[in-house]
């Protein structure tokens, strides 16, 4: 409890910690969107004709497109001529190791509490830092390489590993998967790029931060992380984002590839700002996440911490091909004032003996509201599927509210199908024994809380549960009393 | 395309035809008439892309030339096995035409009123109001409907007969339309009892019903309804239910048959301590679909809402269930459940489930599950190590899993004919029909 009480006074005050603004020199782009711009930023990461073309061809189908409006959060209309897509910070040449890197950049992340060297030495975590859609570092890229791992930005794979990008880019979601999707597949700037060999098991939980910082430009973030024959990948991925005013849009897309026998892991804490209690200025999080269970007995395994955020919309899915794959979905969402979200997840079971489990737990406090929206479907083919969804959701205050909006498909007799939801105030009697015991109420919120989420939170890797749980805390702060 | 387009299907000229070859003698306001007709034609039909209809498709309806219903000769015999016993009285409406001779409204007892549509509409023209301003069938019927019973009970009176509602929809064509709207109101403290039965006994037809039930403080009200169709029938029903303080309504709904059969409820508990059930199952093959669409709406304190489904989907049968628990921010100490279990019975069969919340008071207790899955192979195994062959043993198991709904219909006669009907779909079933 006292490191929870530590951090909850650590950020007293019900400011956003991590508003701060690095002023540094940026390369950015005139705000619009047109095949010009496109074809700007192609040229600015000197990117192969192939590439320039696909993103085109993208943009194409973007424009064919509406925003959808199937969702729970009122979004409006973006403006999306009003964002500057490109933006990177100007370097002289490329860091040869840390101490090349731009010391501005140096003291954001010490402001985050994550210096690089601690970063470096921690239970050997290589980090690649995305710093305004560019990646600045990556370190560990030698003890990674004599695995025969690549693990490095996107650019720099459009370059050194063109067969492997051109293969894989766009192949579990679609240039016109959707319509965030789509523009992504346009303008994506950067992100960060995974090949694991075969039989090799990746030593460290490789991590990347994502910062949205220069004013107006949106992220556009690109992920593509392949797993090839029997081999295992841990990635963890951790959002900030600094204090804005205006809505700051968030459009990434996540491929996953799992082979035969592989296995991915991919855990997210995301606290991107979430506006100020009225809702005002926070982050637009409309991220497409799909992983591929390509092989046989293949793995894929989500675990997200979703606390930031003025709008969070996204569902990180699993389509199991292979034979005997198996896809996994953990979820803690917390949303308090006025923050919305709209997440959930899709299992789709195309092969044999195709297993999933989705377990989901929701709070919503203050103005809040939150929606669990998922798929399980399962086609024809898939003999023997097996499906487990638990969604819970607990409301603090009456003035939140909570959602299931669970679809189930099914068109296969010999699976087996089940989902379960409940949604529930928190315990009184539980609030009531902690109090009685003299922890206060805001702790004993956060102690409910997190017993709540439990299941989820022994999902994640160790570095990760101890931010995710003070974070939770942190989220909740002024939800009660 | 804009979205507009990709949600509405245009309707066939055939229904602005009817609709002129029928309006003059259409009860009521023609004005009412027309406008509604409009509004039908403004909306047209949803398609696939609009969420409450995303797995069914209409185009098949949208593009049928539909003919209006014609007087057909049924008998008394015609309806045997679907006749309540006892106590009963009934109103028999044959392809939307009242069947005095098939009826029997007499010695009606003090406090209650039954009469149809077609009385009752010239001199009270809200009969026809949409109760549901967007949803194109609604407005159809609206502008249509002449069959229909007008069923009233004065405060504080319990009704001892069951009332019992047919439907037969007769004859050799598949586009008739026929569309029916009842009206079923309790004042304050009332009780009734009621039966719908469903039709269809030509070649197939288009039903079209809206019913209306409003259930005043302290009254109760329960309904069993028996749908019966054929391989070309299309049947779509809707039914807002209004739930008063303390109040209760239940239905149980077994549906047999039918190539589209869709039944769509609106319940909305508005006073504190109400109390309302939903049931039904449902077992569709050979092409048919059967969607259940359900929209509970928790709008006052204190009120418990369960719904109870289960569906059976043997060869070639898809379901549909989605069911909604809505919870208004004032709607504290709600009690609301939803159960939907699916059992699949062939490799050809398709369920499409959501069961789904919608959230905004913190001291409820809400909760639903959805389950989908084949017959239990222990079960099965033990039937068959006493000698029952694997037909009869999947039947029964079958027999005893919808069973569950089929005890809920408050009516011996109405669980019967559930009965009948849910063995004469098993295979196998003929041998377990002796036990009903």
């Amino acid at each position: 409890m006292a490191t929870a009480l530590e951090t909850v006074e650590a950020y007293t005050g019900h400011e956003y910690k991590y508003g701060f603004y690095t002023d540094i020199e940026t390369d950015t782009a005139p705000p619009g969107l047109d095949e010009d711009i496109v074809r700007f930023i192609s040229a600015k990461k000197n990117e192969p004709e192939w590439l320039t073309e696909w993103r085109l061809q993208a943009l194409r189908r973007f424009r064919d497109m509406e925003q959808p409006e199937w969702q729970k959060p009122e979004v409006g209309e973006i403006d999306l001529q009003a964002i500057s897509y490109y933006s990177a910070p100007t370097q002289k040449e490329a860091p040869k190791s840390l101490d090349d890197i731009d010391p501005e950049i140096r003291r954001t992340y010490e402001k985050l509490g994550i210096p690089i060297e601690e970063q470096k030495m921690l239970a050997g975590v290589a980090v690649d830092y995305v710093f305004d859609s560019v990646s600045v570092a990556t370190t560990f890229k030698a003890k990674l390489k004599e695995l025969g791992i690549i693990f490095c930005s996107m650019s720099e794979a459009v370059h050194d590993h063109p067969e492997l990008v051109r293969k894989y880019l766009g192949s579990v979601v679609p240039q016109g998967d959707n319509y965030f999707a789509a523009l992504n597949s346009a303008v994506f700037s950067d992100g960060s790029f995974v090949y694991v060999p075969k039989g090799v098991r990746c030593p460290m939980e490789l991590s990347t931060y994502f910062r949205i910082n220069a004013a107006g430009t949106g992220q556009f973030e690109r992920t593509l992380i392949i797993a090839d024959e029997g081999s295992y990948v841990s990635y963890l991925e951790g959002c900030t984002a600094p204090q804005r005013d205006e809505h700051q849009l968030h459009a990434a897309v996540v491929e996953l590839i799992a082979l035969d026998d592989a296995e991915i892991k991919y855990s997210t804490v995301q606290n991107w700002y979430p506006g100020d209690h009225e809702g005002k200025g926070g982050v637009y999080n409309f991220v497409t996440k799909r992983g591929l269970c390509r092989g046989k007995r293949s793995k894929i395994s989500w675990t997200q911490v979703e606390t930031g955020s003025a709008i969070t919309w996204k569902y990180p899915s699993c389509v199991l091909q292979g034979d005997d794959s198996i896809g996994e979905f953990y979820s803690v969402a917390v949303t308090n004032h006025k923050q919305q979200a709209d997440t959930g997840t899709k299992m789709i079971h195309i092969g044999k003996n195709t297993r999933s489990r989705i377990v989901s737990k929701g709070i919503s406090a203050g103005r809040a509201d939150q929606t669990y929206r998922g798929l399980v479907r399962v086609l024809k083919g898939a003999e023997g599927a097996r499906n487990y969804t638990q969604c819970d959701s607990m409301l603090i205050g009456d003035k939140c509210g909570a959602h299931t909006v669970p679809y189930i498909e099914v068109k296969n007799p010999s699976a087996k199908v089940e989902h379960e939801a409940t949604t529930s105030k928190i315990s009184d009697d539980q609030l009531f024994y902690c109090r009685a015991r003299g922890i206060s109420e805001e702790d004993a919120v956060a102690l409910v809380v997190n017993g709540f989420c439990r299941e989820v939170m022994d999902e994640l890797p160790m570095e990760f549960a101890v931010e995710a749980r003070k974070l939770l805390a942190i989220s909740l702060e002024g939800s009660v009393g | 395309m804009t979205t507009t387009a990709i949600r509405r299907l245009e309707p066939a000229s055939g229904y602005a035809l009817l609709f002129d070859r029928l309006k003059g003698g259409l009860a009521g306001s023609g004005a009412a008439r027309a406008s509604s007709f409009k509004r039908f034609a403004e909306l047209g039909f949803p398609t696939t892309r609009t969420e409450a209809w995303k797995y069914t498709n209409l185009k098949p309806l949208a593009e049928v030339a539909p003919s209006a219903p014609v007087p057909a000769e049924v008998s008394l015999a015609d309806l045997d096995g679907y006749l309540l016993t006892g106590d009963v009285r009934r109103l028999v409406f044959v392809n939307g035409h009242l069947a005095p001779d098939l009826s029997d409204i007499a010695r009606l007892p003090s406090g209650l009123r039954v009469k149809t549509l077609l009385e009752c509409v010239e001199a009270e023209a809200s009969l026809l109001a949409d109760v549901d301003a967007d949803r194109a069938l609604t407005a159809l019927n609206a502008a249509f409907a002449q069959g229909g019973a007008v069923i009233e009970v004065e405060a504080g009176v319990t009704i001892d007969p069951v009332i019992q509602l047919i439907f037969v929809d007769a004859g050799d064509d598949a586009a008739m339309l026929t569309n029916v709207r009842n009206r079923v109101s309790l004042a304050a403290g009332a009780r009734l009892r009621m039966a719908e039965t469903h039709l269809v006994l030509g070649t197939g037809s288009i039903t079209n019903v809206v019913n209306h039930f409003n259930v005043a403080d302290e009254a109760e009200l329960l309904s069993d309804k028996v749908q019966i169709g054929t391989k070309a029938s299309r049947a779509f029903g809707q039914s807002v239910i209004q739930v008063g303080k303390n109040a209760k309504f239940g239905q149980t709904t077994i549906g047999v048959g039918g190539a589209l059969v869709r039944n769509e409820s609106l319940a909305k508990l508005e006073g504190p301590h109400g109390d309302l059930d939903l049931n039904g199952t449902y077992v569709p093959e050979g092409g048919e679909q059967v969607d259940t669409v359900i929209r509970v709406e928790h709008l006052a304190p204190n009120c418990e809402s369960n719904q109870f489904y289960k569906g059976v989907l043997l060869s070639g049968g898809h379901g549909v269930f989605a069911g909604k628990i809505f919870v208004d921010q004032v709607a504290q100490k709600t009690n609301a459940y939803q159960q939907n279990d699916n059992l699949m019975l062939s490799r050809d069969a398709e369920i499409d489930t959501k069961p789904e919340l919608e959230i905004y008071a913190d001291d409820v207790k809400c909760s639903h599950g959805a389950t989908v899955g084949e017959l239990d192979e222990t079960g099965l195994f033990y039937l068959r190590s006493r000698g029952i062959d694997r037909q009869t043993a999947e039947a029964i198991l079958t027999f005893a899993f919808a069973g569950e709904v089929v005890e809920r219909l408050h009516h011996e006669d109405s669980q019967h004919q559930a009965r009948r009907a849910l063995l004469g779909r098993l295979r196998g079933g003929d041998k377990l029909m002796e036990l009903v």
